[in-house]
């Protein structure tokens, strides 16, 4: 087996995406764990060893934006990838200004998926 | 000697100096009736008038004892028993020391004489009467010498005291400035050449008042250079008053015809005589002096409204109901739409009447259609904006289940092209791929039954199941905007026949409205209710609870009215929609104010006929 290239958290509240992404990730090459909320997320012992967060928008609870705010918050920020399954140019564009590496639109292919997560990994 | 005075044709009588009567000739007793007897003393008084009998006992007295001769005026009774006037004269015979030693009298018939007097009188009354009651007053004047009389009216007309001699110049000094000039050459003209005159003026009163007067005078002396007038001045301030009155309301009654395009008409039922006022000229296009009959009606009714006039009108010959109808008129190249009301007159001679009004109601019709028009062009952008919606939840729906379907099967992709392939991985993404395949179509299968009835079609709703899907519609975008929906669906309620789609549109303008009340995330708290209930008056009802901005401030008539928006970005039909279509199904729309925060909108929708029980909530 080769090494992992890093730890990749997903938090969505879809089963689909937390059964699915898990897998293409171990794939690529990763290491990989899915959450379903954001708080089950910062109440795991992966918090401080993820090396990159796919992270779905709009969640019950607290939201992808707002569990950006409160990893900056703690000072232990992690890249992310947001991915969203609505579709807003309007909504897309603050979360890329605000340091996000990418926001893809559900659904999204194998290749954009694995070009934002080599612009974290180089 | 008594034989003479008995054949003299006068009524001869003597007293006694205390007045007894002591003889009456033979035609004074055949007049009585009476014999010589029975008339001496003071029985011929039998025979007098009981109205007179006291003023003729007090004359006689006054005569007895003045000693001087006199006369009255009293009725006797003819032997037949119709009384007579006679004119009673007493002389007295005196005596060498003075005294009275009879009384001889005469009884004149003068019956004919008062007769005449009184009917002269009464005329004279009755013309007075007339004079006063048609304000006349007679005239006559004689240029020639100045005379000139004036009745009791005539001085009441021109307003002078009856004691004032009446003269040209104090009848010209009451007549109107303006008037005088006219009224003074006609007057000298009359006076020179004995022309009749007729003429109608003004006379200004003293008090400011201004009387209309007409004064005809004819000449009706002997020859024309002598000219003697009688005539009349008539007061006819009161008919000019009035006729300035009548002209005034016609003038009224064809202004405001013309302003409220109103026109009146007349149909004599029994003869098929019609009457048109000039503003139902106007409206049916036809000149003043076009006699008005049913051809010219009928060639004036659009055609399809045709039947209906005919049933109107054969109504109103059968005697039944007032028409009140509206139909429509082909005036040249112009339709009109105008308003009949009519009224049913049985007149007392057995003839029948419709009398009526014919309004242009035209303009107000072009503006309902125009109205009309635009309610359905803006129910179509309103369904064309919530499908903007729908279409974006349909998006997210489908999305997320195509999310796995694409990293399944790029996952199991990856697997199979791995060396060596990982199968069993590749299968069990692949079975993955399959059930998110499903779970996308369950979606899409659920999303098309929102659609599948586009068009309205009344069908049993169950309104908690048509809520429900609405609700997981919008749950994502609750979700974004950090807002909890809870719903509170009243279990087993009946359904009823609706049209599903236009009230899931109701439900989810209600829960956008509340997304946008209850605004910015830093507002708490965040809640909205979904609740359905079976109430008392077995109503049917919905109603979506926020704890957003509220309704304070908001006119509540005005709430659900078109263009109404207190929205920065809204177009304010949504609430009109909303408002249209649960009226279209009988119910009622309303909002209310929250008691702590916010404001639940709701509808409900009157049970009519249950068509089975909701299930949805129990799932």
């Amino acid at each position: 087996m080769r090494p992992s290239r890093g730890l990749v958290a997903v938090v969505d509240d879809d089963q689909s995406v937390r059964e699915s992404l898990p897998d293409l990730l171990r794939v690529f090459g990763f290491d990989a764990q899915a959450f379903s909320s954001a708080a089950e997320f910062l109440q795991s012992p992966w918090l401080g060893k993820t090396d990159c967060l796919v992270l779905d928008v709009a969640m019950p609870g607290m939201s992808g934006p707002e569990l950006q705010d409160e990893l900056d918050r703690r000072g232990q920020g992690i890249p992310i990838v947001f991915i969203t399954a609505h579709k807003d140019e309007d909504e897309r564009l603050p979360l890329i200004r605000r340091g996000a590496i990418d926001c893809l639109y559900k659904p999204f292919s194998d290749t954009a998926l694995k070009a934002a997560l080599d612009r974290v990994f180089g | 000697m008594n034989k003479i005075i008995d054949a003299i044709p006068v009524m001869a009588w003597s007293t006694l100096p205390d007045g007894t009567a002591d003889f009456f000739n033979e035609h004074f007793l055949s007049f009585l009736g009476m014999t010589a007897e029975a008339a001496y003393g003071w029985g011929w008084t039998a025979s007098l008038h009981p109205d007179d009998l006291e003023n003729l006992t007090s004359v006689w007295a006054t005569l007895i004892s003045s000693k001087l001769p006199g006369e009255t005026e009293a009725r006797l009774m003819r032997a037949d028993g119709q009384y007579r006037w006679f004119l009673f004269r007493a002389n007295p015979v005196y005596a060498k020391d003075g005294s009275v030693t009879r009384w001889y009298g005469t009884n004149t018939d003068i019956d004919d004489r008062k007769r005449a007097e009184e009917a002269l009188r009464r005329s004279a009354a009755f013309l007075a009467q007339g004079q006063t009651l048609t304000e006349t007053g007679s005239v006559w004047w004689k240029p020639a010498t100045q005379e000139i009389f004036w009745s009791d009216e005539a001085y009441r007309v021109a307003g002078y005291p009856k004691n004032q001699q009446p003269t040209v110049e104090l009848m010209l000094s009451r007549c109107h400035p303006d008037d005088l000039t006219d009224v003074g050459e006609m007057v000298a003209r009359a006076a020179e050449e004995g022309a009749n005159l007729e003429l109608e003026h003004r006379l200004l009163m003293p008090d400011g008042d201004v009387k209309y007067v007409r004064i005809v005078l004819q000449n009706i002396g002997p020859d024309r250079s002598a000219p003697e007038f009688i005539g009349a001045v008539t007061d006819i301030t009161r008919r000019k008053k009035a006729e300035e009155r009548l002209r005034r309301s016609e003038m009224l009654l064809a202004e405001g015809q013309r302003i409220s395009l109103t026109g009146t008409f007349s149909w004599k039922v029994d003869s098929d005589e019609i009457t048109f006022s000039g503003e139902l000229r106007r409206i049916f296009g036809l000149s003043d002096n076009t006699v008005v009959d049913f051809d010219r009606i009928t060639e004036r009714v659009y055609r399809e409204d045709l039947p209906l006039l005919a049933e109107k009108m054969s109504n109103v010959r059968a005697g039944s109901d007032n028409p009140d109808y509206e139909i429509r008129l082909k005036v040249g190249d112009q339709l009109k739409h105008v308003r009949v009301v009519g009224r049913i007159i049985k007149h007392l001679d057995g003839t029948t009447e419709c009398l009526g009004a014919v309004q242009d109601v035209t303009a107000q019709r072009v503006a309902e259609e125009a109205r009309d028009k635009l309610r359905s062009e803006l129910a179509q952008i309103a369904r064309v904006m919530s499908l903007n919606t729908m279409a974006a939840a349909i998006a997210h729906e489908v999305n997320q289940p195509l999310a796995g379907i694409v990293t399944n099967a790029s996952t199991s992709l990856h697997m199979l092209s791995a060396n060596p392939p990982n199968i069993e991985g590749a299968i069990e993404t692949a079975r993955r791929t399959i059930r998110d395949g499903n779970r996308a179509a369950d979606v899409i299968t659920r999303l098309r039954v929102l659609f599948k009835r586009g068009t309205s079609a009344m069908e049993p709703v169950d309104i908690n199941e048509a809520t429900l899907e609405v609700v997981s519609l919008l749950t994502p975008d609750m979700q974004r905007h950090k807002i909890s929906l809870h719903t509170e669906l009243f279990e087993t309620l009946p359904l009823f026949k609706g049209d599903r789609v236009q009230l899931q549109q109701v439900v989810m303008n209600f829960l956008r409205n509340s997304i946008d009340a209850i605004g910015e995330p830093s507002q708490l708290p965040r809640d909205v209710v979904v609740r359905t209930e079976f109430a008392s008056d077995m109503t049917i009802q919905l109603s979506v609870e926020d704890t957003g901005c509220g309704i304070a401030g908001v006119d509540p008539d005005r709430l659900f009215d078109a263009f109404h928006t207190t929205k920065a970005s809204g177009m304010g039909i949504g609430l009109s929609i909303s408002r249209s279509i649960v009226e279209a199904h009988g119910g009622r729309i309303w909002a209310k104010a929250n008691s702590i925060v916010g404001a639940t909108f709701g509808f409900s929708i009157p049970n009519a006929k249950s068509d089975g029980v909701s299930l949805a909530s129990r799932s």
